[in-house]
Order: C-alpha cells, then sequence, then structure tokens
C-alpha cells in the first residue's frame, strides 16, 4: 500500500511544490501532501497528530537549519513541538517516529531530496495506523 | 488561577474499557491558559484515544467539546443535554469543574482527566508556580507581595526562621529563603520595618472546609 506522507514546509521552501517531491518519488511509491506555513514554528502538535488521525503514514516538517531562521527561534520551537507530538503518539502504541523534523536550507534541493527519500522508506517499513 | 496537569494516558485509557461512547469535555479558562484541559489539549487527548483503540481493534467513539467555565452552571448548561448518550464524560477542568459536572448531569459517568495541584501564576511561558494556598486572611500587604505561607517551606508568618542560608532554605538548598525576599522587597519598598511586625497566629477558623460563600446582594432579607 502506498504510504500517504504529509509536508509542512516554511515558506522559504515556497518552490517546493507537489510535482517537484513527485519528480523524487513517483507518484506510485507514496502519496505526498505538501502544506506550507509561514515558517516551521507555526506548526502546531494538534495539526501533526490529526495529520497521522487522519491517514497519513508519517509527517515530515521542512524548517530553516538552526541560527537561520527568519523568525529567530521558530525552527527551535517545531523541534520541541514535534518531540512532543512523537511522545504523545507514542503513548498512543504508533511509535515515536511517524512525525520527523528535517533542517534544510532553502533551495538546498538535493537535500530535500534526500530527506524525503529516507522518511518515504521509513513510512513503507512502519505502514499506517 | 488553577494549574492542573494532565493525567498519564493510560490510567485515562484504563479507566474507559467498556464503555462504547466517550465525551471529553474541556474548560477554556485556567485549564486552557496552564495547557492541561482546554480545547487543544482536549483535540490532543480525544486524538491519542481515537488512534489507540483503533490500533487495538476497539470501536469506541470519541467525542469532544470545550466550554468556556467548567465551574460555572450558565457555561454547563449549554452542553448538559448533548451528554446524555454518553456511557463516560472525562473532565479535563479542575476538580471543582469536575464536580459541578458530576452534580448537573447525575447519574452519568464521570472521570477527570487531569490532576488539580495547585493556584498559581506563569513566571515564563510553560512554568506555572504556587504563589497562594487560599489562606483566607491575605497578609501580601505587609509582606511586599511576597506570600510566606506558600513560598515558605514551613509556612511561618514571623520569618526568617534559623535555618536562612545566604538567602536559601535549609529545607531545600535550591530553593529561595521566602523571607529573604521578603526583606530585600521590603527594603526596596521603604518598608523595611515591617519586618519587625509581629504577625499573631493564623486563624485557621477561617478556612474551615469546603468553604462557602454569598455575595451580599444574594442573601435573603
Ligand atoms: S472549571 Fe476550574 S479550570 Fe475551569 S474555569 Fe473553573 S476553576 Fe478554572
Ligand atoms: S497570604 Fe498567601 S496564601 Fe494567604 S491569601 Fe495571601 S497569597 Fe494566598
Amino acid at each position: 500500500m502506498k504510504p500517504e506522507i504529509v509536508i509542512y514546509c516554511c515558506a522559504n521552501f515556497s518552490a517546493v511544490s507537489e510535482e517537484d517531491a513527485e519528480k523524487i518519488i513517483p507518484e506510485d511509491h507514496a502519496v505526498l501532501r505538501i502544506s506550507r506555513l509561514p515558517c516551521s514554528g507555526r506548526t502546531d502538535v494538534l495539526y501533526l497528530l490529526r495529520s497521522i488521525e487522519a491517514g497519513a503514514t508519517m509527517t515530515m516538517i521542512v524548517g530553516c537549519p538552526e541560527g537561520q531562521c527568519q523568525f529567530v527561534e521558530g525552527n527551535l520551537r517545531a523541534r520541541m513541538r514535534v518531540r512532543y507530538a512523537n511522545r504523545l503518539l507514542a503513548e498512543a502504541g504508533l511509535g515515536e517516529d511517524r512525525i520527523q523534523m528535517v533542517n534544510i536550507a532553502p533551495g538546498d534541493g538535493i537535500a530535500f531530496a534526500a530527506a524525503l527519500r529516507n522518511v518515504v522508506a521509513r513510512a513503507r517499513e512502519i505502514g499506517p495506523l | 488561577m488553577i494549574v492542573a496537569e494532565r493525567k498519564p494516558f493510560d490510567e485515562i485509557k484504563t479507566a474507559l474499557a467498556g464503555c462504547r461512547k466517550v465525551f471529553i469535555l474541556g474548560c477554556d479558562t485556567c485549564v486552557s491558559v496552564c495547557m492541561a484541559g482546554g480545547k487543544k489539549e482536549v483535540g490532543l487527548l480525544a486524538s491519542q484515544l481515537r488512534m489507540s483503540f483503533k490500533k487495538d481493534g476497539k470501536d469506541i467513539q470519541i467525542d469532544e467539546d470545550t466550554v468556556e467555565r467548567q465551574c460555572n452552571r450558565e457555561y454547563m448548561e449549554l452542553v448538559l443535554s448533548r451528554l446524555q448518550d454518553y456511557d463516560l464524560v472525562v473532565s479535563m477542568a479542575c476538580g471543582a469543574g469536575v464536580q459541578l459536572l458530576a452534580d448537573l448531569s447525575e447519574p452519568l459517568q464521570i472521570l477527570p482527566g487531569v490532576n488539580t495541584r495547585f493556584i498559581g501564576m506563569t513566571p515564563q511561558d510553560g512554568t506555572w508556580e504556587e504563589r497562594c494556598r487560599a489562606c483566607g486572611n491575605c497578609i501580601l500587604g505587609e509582606t511586599g507581595g511576597i506570600c510566606p505561607v506558600t513560598v515558605c517551606a514551613k509556612g511561618i508568618l514571623n520569618g526568617p526562621c534559623g535555618g536562612t542560608d545566604h538567602g536559601k532554605c535549609e529545607v531545600d538548598k535550591d530553593k529561595d529563603c521566602a523571607w529573604t525576599l521578603i526583606y530585600h522587597r521590603l527594603e526596596k519598598m521603604g518598608k523595611l520595618d515591617n519586618i519587625r511586625k509581629d504577625f499573631p497566629p493564623r486563624n485557621h477558623l477561617v478556612q474551615c472546609h469546603p468553604a462557602k460563600q454569598v455575595h451580599e446582594v444574594y442573601k435573603g432579607e
């Protein structure tokens, strides 16, 4: 079964579209849904849990490298929320790595492709809820 | 405000065994501010429970809503009729809110979803500190706005005791001595003479439980 991955991207990654992502991950390997946030710090624990509850196998949050957030500490807050959301999922018996935070410099397509391939590979291993 | 923390997930989940329909009711006042039982925390618990029961192959319906204040009848009346069909309601309010829910929805099964801990304030985001024991006879005006009943480990009114140690408390070296804090605050306020005042023993009669008060306007003739 094709895993569904929800990707929350910081606005600095505005160039990344679903079509771009599908060039990295062929359509028949995974369903990719990209949602743009003004900053990765806008990530909310409730969004993260609800995306898994709604059927996503994994969720990936793409923020800028630490120390380079336009809003100073948005990506650090996102990292703490991701840690908390994974803890809540673990309590519910869903493992503790369904939500992954990656820090990538805007425009670094190679790093984005590598991160996305890792997440899809992990999603295929663990399967949906 | 009242500070609470969510009960462990397993404790809540275990208590729901045997239910088919469960309602989670949040309170959007104190417990929302301390991130334990407001709308968002209700959403998180509901989502966790739905996923966890789905994983176990159990078909349990979990619904959710949050009222402005669970300790207030008027707000509760807005939601009561919707609770009747449920096997159990998890209340995410403080103990006062849980009890009003139980009174108004009798004989519905109820479960507290949080542990109520103290009256506190927020010195920084995400942190809450106990600052009042609701002693019923506030002396903050004499003590520079620092409560010795709460902040002093021994709750003494005529401090410091002999155990104060360079501003730290003998009970716990990591804790500030309340009476040293009071001394320095009074000094800054120009009211250091207050430290010489002799406070009479606390009047515990004003703290009989369960306390009750009725506003004058609401008293009969
Ligand atoms: S029910 Fe408790 S938590 Fe909610 S408003 Fe009343 S006192 Fe505060
Ligand atoms: S003296 Fe302390 S415990 Fe008593 S009412 Fe004032 S703040 Fe609360």
